[in-house]
This record gives structure tokens, C-alpha cells and sequence, in this order.
């Protein structure tokens, strides 16, 4: 530590130990994650025995195939790596595959389709989706958190209550809705409306927090503004946050003084394709471990006021659950395959992709909202997905029943 | 000693070998300046009060290489509200800089936070009756800015305004409506002489063995460590790093800089008090 | 003026909650004044970024008690966009953002406000300073910094910490940054001349409960107005103060500090401790302290990364050892 200068970089430390010439650092980054992605993005590294003897593009699929083989995950032994030395590059236009995927994406994602059995990139077969992780409660201004992480992709969300008072400066707005038994039933069908024309439920997905290459702090990007447009469409549409927990009543009176505004707010942590669903679930997560103080409206001050005890707060009665499921379609032509169904695209394939399906999963096997775009598919290719949808569902119900408990 | 870089953010107009030259004859002992001053002598300056006849106070300064600032100080009386906020929102400073979109946050925050130093007794001084209080609004507008560094110029000027602030005396009861002497000659200072005066903050650049204040750009870019040190009445209230040097310095140097900026602060206060005396 | 990009609350606005009593502070483990608190510190949670780090005071008992939590990604060096100038080192710019739901009282705004600006721009002097910008000529290296979590005591109406004292809140939430983001800067490969490590220090004016006639005596006030209790009250130093105890301030320091070179890159004092003395003894042992606080963080920061880099080298194969490092909760005494 007492040299002037010293750096921490594995990728120079490579270069001195094989000679090669390693020219864009991220290449070569090691990550503590043991993602199929960063072992295949590092091959330069560790695996330039195989890499460097790739002569063209036509090969590249079996190179990919062997270390897509099932010990991708394992470290490669000792043996592997010290005993085999490089082979000199067999001829000058050879590519290790993360250059060839820079050059040739489609291509790239193709051949990875088309060798057997089919594999992606990441190494994961078409219809499998990355393993779920969740931790929820870990903020302490929020009144509901969740963390979600799918793969490298990782979402924070935090859920506020602030109070909406009808007297201040509302003017003619004030609407008196009753909440006893007469009005229930009404209640019950308008009151998805009212959280919508009251705007009680605010959704915002921050992406400008240095999760990805690709967006930087400032104004949201016209892909987080749709993305969050989605999640806020989703969740009304759903009807998954009840209105009666949301109002304040005057105690004497019943009458309906102010509501709690739940400012949602998603923020990206780690990027790596499908941020839908994985902002998704952080909402949902976060909203069935929302408690709020029990709040009264006080007539002196005008105001709402809250009782401070924590025994006092008041869990959210969120009315069931609903996941979200995304894939991306691309078409390896008719001689080679068709069409092929990726569940939980990450971000290279999402960047290939251009046919997109999503699907909401409800409980008892329904589905609440399809979207599809992008291209002209086969109604199996829909169905298909739906099908997809259905058991991620059952994973994502589990997570959930683990983590929250009997609850939801 | 590392050799001087060039600082990307100051964006000096000299070359690596003009730079090299700076600093070598800027680490002479004794150092030898551009513009041959001593390392404790500030440029000439040009400083008047009360120029804005419709404020509660004002200043205006006009630094030798151009740089000009407007302060202006105006109090209106508010209803204490029931957020816990206290007294900090009593005192709401603002830093325009011509030219610029955004308010400048460095400036702000390093006049705030001098200003609103606890115990400086100045917020008691606000205070009308049970329910109400002044609230003070100092606008700092920096009309030209200087080459160098802007704190210095900016904290001197609101120095000088906030010194000649003068708020309408209380006539009424304390738990009454607040009503006011209407005879300016009544009124009461802000900062009353005797009491704990307004902060100035004081740029201090240092080189090898040397210390210089008031530095040029040129004298930044080539510093080991530049620092705004906000004094109080006696007291440091505050430092800061600012942009500038390359690499760290030693904590003596920090030190070192701390302690002469204590003792140089000394004297500014007094020729700025003379300035008030003048008019 | 609306955001007409985001998705705005009700258009009358609302209010941050109003409690029957005043805000209850949790109580704060207890500790000597000049142990640290532990710190978990984690690098490369962010794979997308070149270089990423996690920084979090440990999870409190109580799930309300107020803690601090960031992540910093570095991305670069990349090359500068062909429009701007030549540049013959490489330009730093480092971002502090608070999320909507970190801090206490009012939610925080989405576009950066004046606090995080500065914070921002103290961060990447910090950092600039210990990075080699000469060997990356004509190429830009970014800093992001996420607070998802702090501890309050920002200056903020409704903070619940009413006149007396200086925030040290801000102060904690930079030197955290500093050296999450001097974790990430080694985790991204970054050549640098020394890792920095923020510390603060704070003097600490102990509640009117233990009266005790301390070494700093009974100084009249000359403005008379200290909101403080008529006796002497002890002034003791603590190295990394919590915002959330239920104590004051009197003043504070951070610093940015680089252990191995014993050089600061950072200084940031406010306050002052006693009314007679001049306060340049006393912020040169705020100073102090905050060094000896960074020193601590230090040891933390190493044993993140010699983690990290032990797992490199174990994956490709040149260490055969397989139980490297801890988790990277380091302990601090």
C-alpha cells in the first residue's frame, strides 16, 4: 500500500500472466456474480485457449456450444487453465465472441438458437426465466420497500404515503362520498376511477442512476416514460390497491376529508433487460408490505394528523397479486427453425429482439392484460406465452408467500 | 513536489511550461507573484453600501479584473407556521450568476451555511413577538463575474449589505399583531456593532511552503490545495476544498492555511468596517 | 411549472404527515465516542457497470431506526465525445442523487436540488484527486451515486431536529459516498495513486441530563442567544456521529482522506465549538478525528476489494483457495 501508485486491475494483471492484448476493460471484468452472461463475457480471459482459435463466424456456435456445456457454471480447474497454452491465432480475422457479438448481434443470438440443445447466450434455455430475489422492509423512510433482483437486473422500490386535504385550496372539487352500507356496492365499481381522477396512486421509475450504460441522470428517457406509463397503467387497471384504506374521515361526521397519495417510486439499480417485470413485482412487493400510520382528521387544525406508535400502523389491504411476464420473439427463418419464444429477455437480447409479448398473470389462473408488438405473430405464439406466464406465476407466488409470509 | 497540472476546470489560457514557471516562482521563498503583490495583499477593490434605496440593505463591490456583485437584503414580516422547519428557513439566500442557468449550489451553500452558523445570534435578533418573525431575503447577484474564484468577492459584498441592514423597530406587545416606528432613524441594525458580525469567507491557495490569499485563476490552477474558510466574528465557522491542485496535501498544510486565514481575516474585517465608516 | 414527463401527484398537492407528537427519535446503539459503527461494503453489485460498489451501516434492530444505504457505479474511462475539447487528462464527474423515499419528512424532488449538486460536486473533487487522470488522456470517467436510505439531520424542514447545532447528516451521507465510490472507482479497474476513505468527525454537546462543568468553559455568548441551557455542558468528540441521536452538534468535520499517501483530498468543517477560543485549534482536532474515523473506513474498503480481487483470481484459476474473504461486513474498533 506504501507505493505511490497502485492499481487494482484484474484485466492488466491477465495481460501480464498471457500476453494478450486486451484493449475494452469491461471485457475482462470478473464479477462476483456467477451469471452465465459474465463467465462468457470474461472468456477472453480465461478462456483464450478456445476463443482465439475461432477462425470465422461458422464456428462460433460449437466454440459457444462448449462452454455453454454444463459445467458453464463451475470455475474452470486448474488444470484447464495452466496446462493448455494458447494456440496462436489461426488466422488474422478471428474474433473472441464478445467482439463478434458487438459486430454481429443478430448473428450472434442466432447460431446460439440454433445449436442443440438451444441455448442462449446466457446460457439459459428459451422459456426458462431468471431466479427471482426479494427482500422487502429494508428502507426507513418508506412506509413499504422492496428490493427485487432477477439476473443482473436489480430494482428498489419505495412506496410513501402523503395526505391529499380536500379544504386546502380544492375549491369546487370537494366530493362527499359516503362509506356506509348504502354506498358499498357503488363504492366497490367507482372506485378505481377515484384513485385514478384523484391521481392517489403516483408511479415513477427512476432509471438515471448509473444502472446501465445507456441512461444518464436527468430527464427520464422516452424508454423510462413508457416503461412507468405501463407499470402505472398495470396497476390501476388491476385494481389491486382498495380505496377505503386510502380515505380519512372525519370521525364525527363519516365524511371523506382527505386520502393518502401513495407516491410509488422504482429505482433501478443494475440494469440487464426486463426492467417491466422486475419493476413490477418491486411495486407489488412493496405495496403488500406497506403499513401506514393510523391517520384522523382533526377538526381544530383543519388538518390530518397521524398517531406516532408503530403498533398503530395499519397494513395496506392489497386485493391479491398479478405478475407480469415479458418475452421477446425472434425468427430464425422458416429452413432453421421459425420462430423462437425468449422468456425474460435480458438486455442484449431485448436490443435484438423486436417482436415483444407481456403478459399478466392473475390468481386462479387468469390473465388480466396482454400486450403484444412488434410483428405479426401466431396466435399459439400468444398462447404460448400465456402458458409461460401462468408458471412464472406460480414461482413468483411462492417468492411471495416465503417472503411476506401468509399474507398476499 | 508534483509538477503543476493543468487544472481542466479553472481552464487557464497558459501553457504546461507558463504553469511550470508559475509555480516554481510561486514557491520562492519569499514567493514571487504575478502581479507582485505579498501573499497576504488583496487585489484593490472598489466597495460602497446602501446603494438600493428600496432594500433593507445593500452593497456593491467591483473587484480589480472585472468582477462585480449586487447584494441586496429585503425582510418581510411571515407567521410563524407549525412545521417543525424552525428558524434555519428564516434567512432564505439566493446566488444569481449572470449567465448562468442555475443558481450556483457551491455559493449558496458555503454563505448559508456561514450565516446560519449556530450561535452567530442572529436568528434571535428576528424574532417579533410570539407569533411572528422576519423573514430576510438576501439576493446576491453577481453581475460580472470575476476571473478568479467568486467567493471571495460574493461573501465580502454580503458582508458590507448585511453590516448596513437595518429592520423597522417592534412598537407592539409581544403577543399582539406586530406593528412598527415608522422613524427609519429608530430602526434597529441587523448586525448590531458589538455583537457577532456576518461571515466572510476568504480564498486561500497554497503552494509548496507558500500561502496566498485572494489567489488569481492562474494561481489556483497551479495551487496544491485551494480552500474557502468562512470566519465569523473571531472564529473559523467553516472550510471547504474547492477545484484546483492536483493530487492531496498534507493535513499540516490544511492546518497551516486555517490558522493564517484566522489572523489575515482579522485585518479584512477591519477595512471593511472602515467602509461602512466612510460614507 | 408540471413535469410533464414524470407522473405528477394530485394537482392540489399534498402534505408530508403530521404527527400528534413530536417526532420520537429512536434510540441509537451506544457507543464509546470514538468507536466507528460497522460498515458493509460490497463491490460489483451493479454487472452492468464497469465498476460498482454497495455501502450500508448495519441493519438496526428496529426495522424504523433510521440507516444509511447507497450504491455507486463507475463507468469509463470511455472516450470523450468528439465535440469537446482536448483534454490531456481524464474528466472526472461524479452525480450524488437522493432517491424520492430516503430521506426523512418531505419526499426528495427528482431533478437534482442545490444540496445534491454540491454534494455532488464535493464528491468528484474527492475522488479526482486520487485517480491517475494522466494516464487517460481525451476520456471521460463517470461516478453515480444512489442514496437509497440515510439517516435525516439534512437541514431539511420537518427533519425533526429543530435549532441548536449543525447537521452532520449531509457530512455522513458524503464521506459514505466517498468511499463507496473510491471502492468502485478499484472496482472498475481505474488506475489511481491511493484509495480515498471519508471520515467525519463531530463535537458533541451532551444533553441536559448529565450536568457536568467541562473542560470548555462557561464562554459568554456575546450575541447572547445560543439556544442552550444556562450551565457549562461537556463538549466531547465523537468520531462518526449519528444525525439520528438525540444529541447537538456543535461542529463538524469530513474529510476525504488517502491513508496510504497521509494526504487529504477533502475538507469539510462547519460550526464551531466554543465561543472564546478562535476555533482553529478546535477544527484542527475535528480534523483530526475525521482522519482516525477514515482510517477506520479504510481498513474496510481494503478488505472489500482484496475480497473482490481474491474471487477474481480463484475464478480464472490462479488461487486454488476456495473460502476467500469474509462477506465483507468488516469489523472496526
Amino acid at each position: 500500500m506504501l507505493q505511490r501508485k497502485f492499481a487494482i486491475d484484474p484485466g492488466k494483471m491477465d495481460e501480464e500472466k498471457r500476453g494478450i492484448t486486451l484493449n475494452i476493460p469491461q471485457e475482462v471484468k470478473i464479477t462476483f456474480s456467477a451469471s452465465p452472461q459474465k463467465q462468457q463475457e470474461k472468456s477472453p480471459a480465461d478462456g483464450s485457449q478456445t476463443d482465439t482459435s475461432l477462425s470465422s463466424s461458422a464456428s462460433l456456435h460449437t466454440a459457444t456450444g462448449t462452454t455453454n456445456q454444463p459445467t458453464f457454471n463451475q470455475h474452470p480447474t486448474i488444470n484447464e487453465m495452466t496446462t493448455v497454452p494458447p494456440p496462436p491465432p489461426s488466422s488474422p480475422l478471428s474474433f473472441p465472441p464478445a467482439t463478434f457479438q458487438k459486430l454481429a448481434p443478430k448473428t450472434f443470438l442466432e447460431r446460439h438458437l440454433q445449436s442443440t440443445p438451444a441455448t442462449r447466450p446466457s446460457g439459459r434455455s428459451s422459456d426458462a426465466f431468471r431466479k427471482p430475489s426479494l427482500h422487502t422492509n429494508s428502507l426507513s423512510h418508506a412506509h413499504g420497500s422492496a428490493v427485487i433482483r432477477t439476473g443482473d437486473t436489480a430494482v428498489v422500490c419505495g412506496v410513501r404515503g402523503e395526505v391529499l386535504s380536500l379544504t386546502a385550496g380544492s375549491g369546487g372539487r370537494i366530493v362527499v362520498l359516503r362509506s356506509g352500507e348504502d354506498g358499498r356496492r357503488k363504492d366497490e365499481e367507482g372506485e378505481g376511477d377515484e384513485v385514478r381522477e384523484r391521481g392517489l396512486v403516483v408511479t415513477n421509475l427512476e432509471m438515471g442512476t448509473g444502472c446501465s450504460r445507456d441512461y444518464h441522470p436527468g430527464p427520464p428517457t422516452d424508454f423510462a416514460q413508457a416503461v412507468t406509463a405501463r407499470l402505472h397503467r398495470l396497476l390501476l387497471a388491476n385494481k389491486l390497491i382498495p380505496l377505503r384504506p386510502l380515505r380519512i374521515l372525519d370521525p364525527n361526521t363519516e365524511e371523506v376529508k382527505a386520502y393518502w397519495v401513495l407516491y410509488i417510486d422504482v429505482v433501478v439499480i443494475s440494469l440487464d433487460g426486463n426492467v417491466l417485470d422486475a419493476a413490477w413485482a418491486s411495486i407489488l412487493a412493496a405495496l403488500h408490505s406497506t403499513k401506514l400510520p393510523q391517520a384522523y382528521w382533526d377538526q381544530d387544525t383543519e388538518g390530518v394528523i397521524c398517531y406516532p406508535e408503530v403498533s398503530r400502523y395499519k397494513p395496506l389491504e392489497v386485493r391479491g397479486l398479478a405478475f407480469t411476464a415479458s418475452f421477446a420473439v425472434i425468427d430464425l427463418g422458416a429452413e432453421k427453425g421459425g420462430k423462437v419464444i425468449l422468456s425474460d429477455p435480458d438486455e442484449f437480447e431485448e436490443g435484438v429482439c423486436e417482436e415483444r409479448i407481456m403478459v399478466c398473470a392473475l390468481e386462479g389462473e387468469k390473465v388480466g392484460w396482454i400486450e403484444k408488438g412488434g410483428g405479426i405473430g401466431q396466435v399459439a405464439e400468444v398462447i404460448e406465452c400465456v402458458h409461460r406466464a401462468t408458471e412464472r406465476f406460480r414461482v413468483w407466488e411462492q417468492l411471495f408467500a416465503e417472503v411476506l409470509g401468509s399474507r398476499g | 513536489m508534483a509538477p503543476p497540472q493543468t487544472s481542466q476546470q479553472t481552464g487557464t489560457p497558459l501553457s504546461p511550461a507558463e504553469l511550470s514557471y508559475l509555480h516554481t516562482s510561486l514557491t520562492l521563498t519569499p514567493p514571487i507573484r504575478p502581479d507582485s503583490r505579498t501573499p497576504t495583499q488583496f487585489r484593490p477593490l472598489i466597495a460602497e453600501s446602501d446603494i438600493l434605496p428600496s432594500t433593507n440593505g445593500s452593497a456593491r463591490m467591483i473587484w480589480g479584473d472585472g468582477g462585480e456583485c449586487v447584494v441586496g437584503v429585503k425582510a418581510e414580516v411571515e407567521k410563524n407556521s407549525a412545521s417543525t422547519g424552525g428558524a434555519r428557513d428564516w434567512i432564505e439566500i439566493s446566488v444569481e450568476v449572470s449567465g448562468q442557468r442555475d443558481d450556483d449550489a457551491f455559493l449558496g451553500m458555503t454563505v448559508a451555511e456561514s450565516l446560519l452558523v449556530p450561535g452567530s445570534g442572529v436568528l434571535e435578533r428576528l424574532v417579533l413577538g410570539e407569533r411572528f418573525h422576519w423573514k430576510v431575503f438576501v439576493d446576491i447577484l453577481l453581475l460580472t463575474p470575476p476571473l478568479s474564484h467568486p467567493a471571495t468577492l460574493l461573501t465580502l459584498t454580503t458582508y458590507l449589505a448585511l453590516r448596513n441592514t437595518f429592520l423597522p423597530r417592534l412598537v407592539s406587545e409581544v403577543a399582539e399583531d406586530p406593528v412598527f416606528d415608522d422613524d427609519w432613524d429608530n430602526a434597529l441594525a441587523l448586525y448590531p456593532i458589538g455583537r457577532i458580525p456576518p461571515p466572510i469567507t476568504l480564498l486561500v491557495v497554497s503552494v509548496g511552503e507558500n500561502i496566498f490569499f485572494d489567489p488569481t485563476r492562474e494561481e489556483l490552477a497551479v495551487g496544491d490545495v485551494a480552500l474557502a474558510v468562512s470566519i465569523c466574528g473571531k472564529k473559523v465557522v467553516g472550510v471547504r476544498t474547492l477545484e484546483g491542485g492536483s493530487g492531496g496535501v498534507g493535513r499540516e498544510v490544511i492546518k497551516r492555511v486555517i490558522k493564517e486565514s484566522h489572523e489575515v481575516a482579522e485585518e479584512v474585517f477591519g477595512s471593511l468596517n472602515s467602509v461602512g465608516e466612510g460614507d | 411549472m408540471t413535469d410533464r414527463r414524470r407522473i405528477n401527484g394530485p394537482p392540489e398537492g399534498t402534505t408530508p404527515l403530521e404527527f400528534l407528537t413530536g417526532f420520537t427519535h429512536q434510540s441509537v446503539i451506544k457507543r464509546s465516542p470514538t468507536t466507528l459503527r460497522k460498515i458493509f461494503l460490497k463491490t460489483s453489485l451493479t454487472p452492468p457497470a464497469t465498476g460498482s460498489a454497495f455501502l450500508e451501516l448495519p441493519t438496526p434492530s428496529s426495522p424504523s431506526t433510521p440507516t444509511l444505504k447507497l450504491t455507486a457505479s463507475v463507468y469509463g474511462p470511455r472516450p470523450l465525445p468528439s465535440a469537446t475539447a482536448f483534454s490531456p487528462n481524464a474528466r472526472l464527474t461524479a452525480e450524488l442523487k437522493f432517491s424520492p423515499f430516503s430521506t426523512p419528512g418531505r419526499r426528495r424532488g427528482y431533478i437534482r436540488d442545490g444540496v445534491e449538486r454540491d454534494l455532488s460536486a464535493q464528491l468528484s473533487l474527492a475522488l479526482v484527486k486520487s485517480v491517475d487522470v494522466g494516464k487517460y488522456p481525451k476520456s471521460a470517467i463517470d461516478v453515480f451515486v444512489s442514496v437509497l436510505d440515510c439517516e435525516g439531520g439534512l437541514g431539511d424542514p420537518g427533519d425533526g431536529k429543530g435549532g441548536g447545532g449543525v447537521e452532520v447528516g449531509l457530512m455522513g451521507v458524503l464521506a459514505a459516498a466517498i468511499s463507496c465510490a473510491s471502492a468502485a472507482i478499484a472496482d472498475a479497474g481505474i488506475e489511481c495513486f491511493d484509495l480515498v476513505a471519508g471520515g467525519v468527525a463531530g463535537a458533541m454537546l451532551e444533553r441536559d441530563g448529565d450536568v457536568e462543568v467541562g473542560r470548555v468553559g462557561e464562554g459568554g455568548d456575546s450575541g447572547g442567544a445560543r439556544p442552550r441551557g444556562e450551565h457549562a455542558r461537556k463538549v466531547t468528540l465523537v468520531l462518526d456521529p449519528s444525525p439520528a441521536g438525540d444529541y447537538v452538534i456543535l461542529a463538524a468535520a469530513a474529510v476525504g482522506y488517502m491513508a496510504a499517501k497521509d494526504e487529504l483530498t477533502l475538507v469539510w468543517t462547519k460550526g464551531s465549538m466554543s465561543p472564546s477560543s478562535d476555533g482553529t485549534e478546535e477544527t484542527e482536532r475535528l480534523i483530526d478525528g475525521a482522519i482516525r474515523a477514515a482510517i477506520g473506513v479504510r481498513l474496510v474498503i481494503n478488505e472489500a476489494i482484496k475480497e473482490r480481487w481474491l474471487l477474481g483470481l480463484n475464478e480464472i484459476g490462479l488461487i486454488k483457495e476456495k473460502g476467500v474473504g469474509g462477506d465483507g461486513d468488516t469489523a472496526m474498533d
